[in-house]
């Protein structure tokens, strides 16, 4: 009986408390929700002009499109075609993917390395190497172009894919090792004395332990050095030049709007193709971001 | 098998702290050697040291007599059981315990025979191809020894490798851990700050104090002979009684007076304290050394006064009781859990004569 009589209000309190938490999230789902349709906007904006005659796109918004009566026959898929079919896209797709995948790799390679080596090996002016990488942080790139340019004349490394290798290498690396660094100096310390206990190298303990552990932040990385060096326009303008042979999708993606900027159907159709890697490349990636890796090997 | 010496071992840190002082300390082929003392107290910088993990900063140690101060962690044959387990979380159990196999490049037939036997010898065959996290603490704890018993090195360094199991597992694990060290036959160095894993472990024990070492000895000798107060206060739970106290004679007999105490020495070491005479002296004895007259065993030398009980805790299988003297004088005593001792109560209680300590109180060593 005084079971039965204590719990209805501890379900009245339940009910309470759910109405309570309801009101307290709601406005914040709210503001959530408003902050990601109007992210979206300008995307959704550019993924209906892509699919609009190129007339209609010069006399009016893309949200007229909403307006009935609904007319599914001004919607076509001439602008992909066209700019598909259009001379050097292929080629430029080509040259985004040689350029963009040694660019990403070859930063993460050198910047694991390095993040290992400053978390976790002993050297007379480690702290300061570290903190003046971290420096480097905020050079504008902008800086370095005349100059690196100018070398890479004499080396003649301009209008190479490995200048542009290298130049993308050369800005990703300071945010590369920062992060890293900071995620490696977090992996027990126990785990890499028990390695060099069991008979581990640095190397070893290197590719063994720490490249497996730090998978999430190599991921985090690789995609951020990705879409960065995918949508860069400027350092491949600077160093690659005029060159359609070695051209990536963003300078061929420049030259399609036209002169006086008259073919945005066929920028809207571009930019969307030009989206879809990056769009592969992390959803490939998610599987690396994962929490509790740690699990189970220091805490219980 | 290895015999280890440690040769004026000092190590001092960068911002001055010394962690170890001037350690000699030689640790015999086959022997379970047990690092014990308060947190801090250097204990497992010392390990640390000998698993090449720090830098020695003087002095040297040597593995059957090679000095390998120099040597990285790989090159000094030994194996450490770490007090987190440092299990690597992305490889199986079996990876684990392969792990340092791998990377001597012993064969996969070997390597495959070899941790089967490890695991078949702690009861973790069946978990061989589970991931760290899928273990509870105790088979985690196995593991962790597990690879360390497949490398078959010349010594095991196990840094408190009982203190994060639950008070019954841990009762047990370090039974297990003492059967395999005689199975094995190898040295073991282990480090705890718990007296009571060290008295049941160790052949013998190494107690520390602010990185000295205080005393090494077998359990037995360290308790009852204790060299100094630290290890008389430190060995033994509850700690030992200590009084202020100084001896004075009267005709023949030599009493030791503290406060309201006067307790007459016993024959036997009456001619050995004679030069002590007039000192400023401890003296102390242990809380199971202190009866209720009612139930005082035969072949003591009691000596019975008076005590107020002011705390009463009856354990069970015994009763800790605390006592104050007419002076205030606070102290414990051990008994037999049938003795009627209430709290308010002024009792007689007998200190055995027999086993008593007596320390110099400016150097803190003991006399007899």
């Amino acid at each position: 009986m005084s079971s039965v009589s204590k719990k209805r209000p501890a379900q009245a309190r339940t009910r309470l408390d759910r109405l309570e938490t309801l009101l307290t999230t709601a406005p914040v789902h709210v503001v959530v929700i408003a902050i990601a349709l109007l992210w979206t906007l300008p995307t959704a904006g550019l993924l209906i002009s892509s699919f609009r005659q190129p007339d209609a796109l010069l006399t009016s918004g893309w949200w007229s499109v909403f307006v009935p009566p609904f007319d599914p026959a001004q919607f076509h898929l001439g602008n992909y075609m066209n700019v598909l079919t259009r001379q050097g896209m292929g080629q430029a797709f080509l040259n985004s993917l040689i350029i963009t995948i040694p660019a990403t790799v070859m930063p993460i390679a050198i910047a694991t390395f390095a993040a290992y080596a400053l978390a976790w090996m002993q050297f007379p002016g480690r702290q300061l190497l570290f903190v003046v990488i971290v420096g480097l942080l905020v050079v504008p790139l902008q800086m370095t172009l005349i100059p690196v340019l100018r070398a890479y004349n004499s080396l003649g490394l301009s209008g190479t894919f490995l200048g542009v290798w290298l130049a993308h290498t050369g800005y990703g690396m300071p945010l590369g090792i920062y992060l890293l660094r900071n995620y490696i100096g977090t992996l027990p310390r126990d785990l890499i004395e028990a390695a060099a206990v069991d008979g581990a190298s640095h190397l070893k303990i290197f590719t063994r332990i720490v490249v497996p552990l730090s998978t999430p932040a190599i991921a985090s990385f690789a995609v951020f050095q990705f879409l960065w060096v995918w949508n860069d326009l400027l350092v491949a303008l600077v160093y690659l030049g005029g060159n359609q042979n070695v051209a990536p999708v963003t300078l061929v993606l420049r030259n399609l709007v036209g002169d006086r900027g008259q073919d945005w159907h066929l920028l809207t159709a571009g930019a969307f193709i030009s989206m879809v890697v990056p769009l592969v490349v992390f959803l490939g990636l998610q599987r690396y971001f994962v929490r509790g890796l740690l699990a189970g090997s220091v805490k219980g | 098998m290895a015999h280890i010496v440690f040769e004026r071992v000092t190590k001092q840190y960068e911002n001055g702290f010394v962690a170890v002082k001037d350690l000699n300390l030689a640790i015999e082929a086959d022997e379970f050697l047990v690092l014990v003392g308060p947190s801090g107290c250097g204990k497992t910088t010392c390990l640390r040291m000998l698993a090449g993990l720090e830098p020695i900063s003087q002095g040297s140690i040597y593995i059957d007599g090679q000095r390998i101060n120099e040597r990285s962690p790989r090159e000094r044959d030994i194996a450490m059981v770490f007090q987190s387990y440092a299990l690597y979380p992305h490889m199986s159990v079996f990876d684990n315990m392969a792990f340092s196999l791998q990377l001597q490049g012993t064969p996969k037939a070997d390597i495959q025979q070899r941790v089967q036997a490890a695991a078949t010898q702690l009861g973790i065959e069946g978990l061989l191809d589970r991931k760290p996290k899928q273990l509870s603490g105790g088979q985690r704890q196995r593991v962790a020894v597990g690879r360390a018993i497949v490398r078959n090195p010349a010594a095991f360094l196990m840094d408190e490798p009982l203190s994060n199991l639950d008070a019954k597992l841990r009762v047990q694990a370090r039974a297990e851990l003492s059967k395999l060290h005689k199975k094995l036959g190898t040295t073991f160095v282990y480090v705890t700050h718990d007296q009571v894993e060290a008295m049941t472990m160790g052949s013998r024990i190494a107690v520390m104090n602010q990185g000295i070492l205080q005393q090494v000895d077998t359990p037995q000798n360290l308790y009852n002979h204790p060299n100094n107060m630290f290890v008389a206060g430190f060995m033994g739970s509850p700690a030992m009684n200590f009084f202020q106290a100084s001896l004075k004679p009267d005709g023949d007999q030599l009493w030791i007076e503290a406060g309201a105490l006067r307790l007459p020495v016993p024959a036997s070491v009456q001619a050995s304290l004679q030069p002590d005479l007039g000192q400023s002296l401890v003296f102390g004895i242990r809380p199971e050394n202190i009866y209720d007259p009612q139930f005082a065993p035969p072949g003591i030398h009691p000596i019975d006064l008076e005590a107020t009980v002011s705390v009463v805790e009856m354990m069970g299988h015994e009763m800790i009781v605390y006592l104050s003297l007419v002076d205030g004088h606070e102290f414990l005593a051990r008994i037999d859990p049938r003795s009627r001792f209430q709290p308010g109560e002024t009792v007689r209680v007998s200190f055995d004569m027999n086993r008593f300590h007596l320390f110099d109180r400016a150097s803190e060593q003991a006399l007899v």
